[in-house]
């Protein structure tokens, strides 16, 4: 039976192709204009395929089970890929503008946006392993690449961190394969509704959960994810914590379609719930400390990670559409936010107690700023207001309304420091040397380019929210399981 | 939290080798199965991996550990593949199907342990690279010193 | 926990203007509301009489210890032996719960 060839593993192969070839490019003027046509033709890229189940491998389906790579498409991952995919040329863009654009940063940017493409695509176990593990290579590789010491230092934690958690997951992944005898997801579903569970599963699902925890930055490895977010460039940091989320929302739907409705999934549902409300509130309260602008930023992402996961957690066709469209608002007014800080910090420098009196220098620029902040906050004309309603309400539909009011509580704690931060860096009054310090120093159009993309995209979203709720509700359905407590 | 590092934990590594030795002695003597000899060698690397990883105060050892723990994990798939007298899971045309499937082994572990080697082959790369360049700075390897709050 | 106390401390750790004392106060009260409505969550989800009397006098013991922020900052500093003993911790309890729990 022979298919008409179907474009949607360009989403994968494409960026991965591209960056090999990136990699033996040296010149930077070649660079900037293939990065260009890059930016442009990646945006293209999710709307090439059309929806379906894939199988590739050439066995396709034998005697019921699945043999081979399996990949889904549908409405909700390919808005989450969309997005993805505009978050990086975004980046990509704002790259060109930097002095010396280097082949090997476009290159790993082309690799972690496939890979985690390939994790959201992926239907078996194996592909988001190996997808995983990439993309953890090319966040520790984009820090380095920003080649200070406590860059350096950082990447070493990250690295301890991930090869130990990775080794854990494909332990755990080991453990569903001897109990199960396949990779595949659905399968893996069906055999695990069907059977009683065994210690192995456990097993399985532990490490699941611990692979989780470190590939989106969940508490225990909270601290190692915003350091590396902190140390890196601040443009590469939204491409960062994008891959981060992504990868929270890819294996934690994995892990309610294969453990979802079962018996003994619920304590593991409840320690996944008691781990995103760790995440939101150790970030917030680590943010509401700093004095530096990268790291605030950088637990804030933590914090965020938390509001998804809680959403996604709760695992009702409510929260897992809340969840969703948060991690989708998220990786808009959050890039919008590093790449924010991108251009404060070309100003001077990314330190709180510095900076100030930058409101009559770039006031477009601020305005900007000023809409993601409130957009964080949840302010109602902006994105985050929506996702952050529909998430306290899905709490409450699952009678939890104490996890409702916690993430109002952590949302009073972000505004705080996000007020904070705005006036230390706008309003605070400055002296008359500082002011011409800052009238020297150039911003590359690039980034306020990107910048104001971004914004338009949240407001865009925060007053017609629909656009992305109806792409996600049938896969939301599909998943979700209607409980209260 | 700090004070349990103070101990030296190096020594309780001495032991890993003297359960292996126990084990070989094990299949060797008593013909104890292959399968479970690797199952209890592969959880024995991974609890040394993963104590290393926690309680050893030094950067290398932590590579190596981190490596062990890798190594735990690569047997337990290997293991879990094993079959008494299988054959290699490529179908020749001579064969007959019911045979080839009673007796070849299960690929897919296989696939999974390449992978798997590949990718930590390339992150203790980067690893023992950074710590090539931590100890230029600051001629020492321990971890408490180069890793410590920043 | 007083005021002047908590003003005094932050200026040790170097955030002494009036509005980075102020987020340090909202990241306290904060951490201590999550505290009570965990303790509020826990204990309606198991519905022990017991469980709700300990956890009524962690918030009451928490209170005693007011500045929890500046602990909670120690703890969660990026030494890598902090980190990895969290790690450890997590780890631990989470195996204990996915296993053990009824």
């Amino acid at each position: 039976m022979v298919k008409i060839m179907n474009l949607l593993p360009l989403i994968v192969v494409y960026p991965l192709i591209m960056a090999i070839i990136f990699n033996y490019i040296y010149k930077s003027k070649v660079i900037r204009i293939l990065a260009l046509l890059m930016a442009l033709s990646l945006i293209i890229l999710p709307f090439l395929g059309s929806y379906g189940t894939y199988f590739f491998g050439a066995h396709g389906m034998e005697s019921g089970l699945i043999s081979g790579i399996a990949y889904i498409f549908n409405p909700a991952k390919q808005i989450i890929i969309f997005t993805l995919m505009l978050i990086g040329s975004l980046v990509l863009i704002t790259g060109i503008g930097e002095k010396r654009v280097n082949g090997l940063f476009v290159s790993l940017l082309l690799m972690g946006l496939a890979s985690v493409s390939a994790v959201v695509l992926a239907d078996d176990l194996f592909n988001i392993y190996v997808f995983y593990e990439i993309v953890a290579i090319v966040q520790t590789g984009l820090v380095i690449a920003s080649g200070t010491e406590k860059a350096y230092k950082s990447a070493f934690r990250y690295m301890i961190m991930g090869n130990m958690a990775g080794s854990l997951l494909l332990l755990g992944i080991a453990f569903l394969l001897s109990a199960t005898g396949t990779l595949n997801i659905s399968d893996m579903h069906n055999y695990l509704a069907n059977n009683p569970a065994t210690p192995t599963i456990y097993g399985g699902l532990l490490m699941l959960i611990i692979g989780l925890c470190y590939g989106s930055g969940l508490p225990p490895f909270h601290t190692v994810k915003a350091d590396i977010y902190a140390r890196a460039k601040p443009f590469v940091a939204s491409m960062l914590q994008t891959y981060s989320k992504a990868i929270l929302v890819a294996i934690m739907l994995v892990i309610l379609k294969l453990f979802g409705g079962l018996s003994y999934f619920n304590t593991a549902h409840g320690a996944l719930i008691a781990l995103s409300i760790f995440g939101m509130v150790f970030g917030v309260v680590m943010a509401l400390l700093q004095s530096d602008y990268k790291k605030l930023l950088s637990y804030h992402a933590i914090s965020q990670v938390g509001y998804v996961a809680a959403g996604l957690a709760i695992g009702t066709p409510l929260g897992i559409v809340a969840g969703i469209f948060h991690a989708i608002n998220n990786f808009i007014y959050k890039s919008a936010l590093f790449l924010g800080a991108h251009i404060v910090s070309q100003k001077k420098s990314s330190n709180l107690a510095k900076l100030g009196g930058l409101l009559p220098i770039m006031p477009t620029v601020a305005f900007m700023i000023l809409c993601a902040k409130l957009a964080i906050s949840g302010v109602p004309p902006f994105n985050g207001f929506q996702s952050k309603l529909l998430l306290a309400e899905a709490a409450m539909n699952v009678n939890m309304p104490e996890l409702a009011i916690i993430m109002i509580l952590v949302s009073v704690g972000t505004f705080v420091s996000m007020m904070k931060a705005f006036y230390l860096i706008f309003l605070k009054p400055c002296s008359e040397e500082q002011i011409k310090e800052y009238k020297t120093t150039k911003v590359s159009k690039y980034s306020i380019f990107s910048l104001a993309v971004l914004t338009i995209l949240c407001i865009l979203l925060g007053i017609y929210p629909d656009i992305v709720i109806n792409q996600i509700t049938p896969y939301a359905n599909e998943i979700g399981r209607i409980w209260t407590l | 939290m700090i004070l349990y590092y103070d101990i030296n934990y190096d020594i309780i590594l001495i032991l890993y080798p003297i359960i292996e030795i126990a084990i070989i002695l094990l299949i060797l003597v008593m013909n104890m199965d292959l399968q479970l000899a690797s199952f209890i060698t592969a959880g024995i690397l991974a609890i040394v991996g993963l104590y290393g990883v926690f309680f050893v105060d030094n950067v290398l050892k932590k590579i190596i550990a981190l490596s062990a723990l890798g190594n735990g994990v690569n047997l337990t798939l290997i293991a879990i593949g094993y079959k008494a007298g299988g054959i290699v899971p490529i179908k020749m045309p001579s064969m007959e199907f019911t045979m080839f499937a009673t007796k070849a082994v299960y690929p897919l572990p296989q696939a999974l342990v390449l992978t798997n080697i590949v990718i930590e082959a390339s992150m203790l790369a980067i690893m023992l690279a950074l710590s090539i360049v931590f100890y230029k700075k600051y001629k020492t390897l321990k971890a408490s010193i180069i890793l410590k709050e920043d | 926990m007083e005021y002047d106390k908590f003003q005094k401390q932050m200026e040790k750790e170097k955030h002494g203007d009036g509005i980075s004392v102020g987020a340090g106060l909202t990241g306290e009260l904060t951490l201590y509301s999550f505290l009570v409505m965990s303790v509020l969550l826990l204990s309606r989800v198991f519905s022990d009489i017991l469980f709700a009397v300990i956890g009524i006098s962690i918030i009451g013991i928490a209170i005693s210890f007011m500045p929890m922020l500046f602990k909670f900052n120690r703890e969660n500093s990026n030494h890598i032996n902090m980190q990895l003993f969290w790690v450890s911790v997590f780890v631990g309890i989470l195996s204990v719960v996915i296993y053990f729990a009824k």
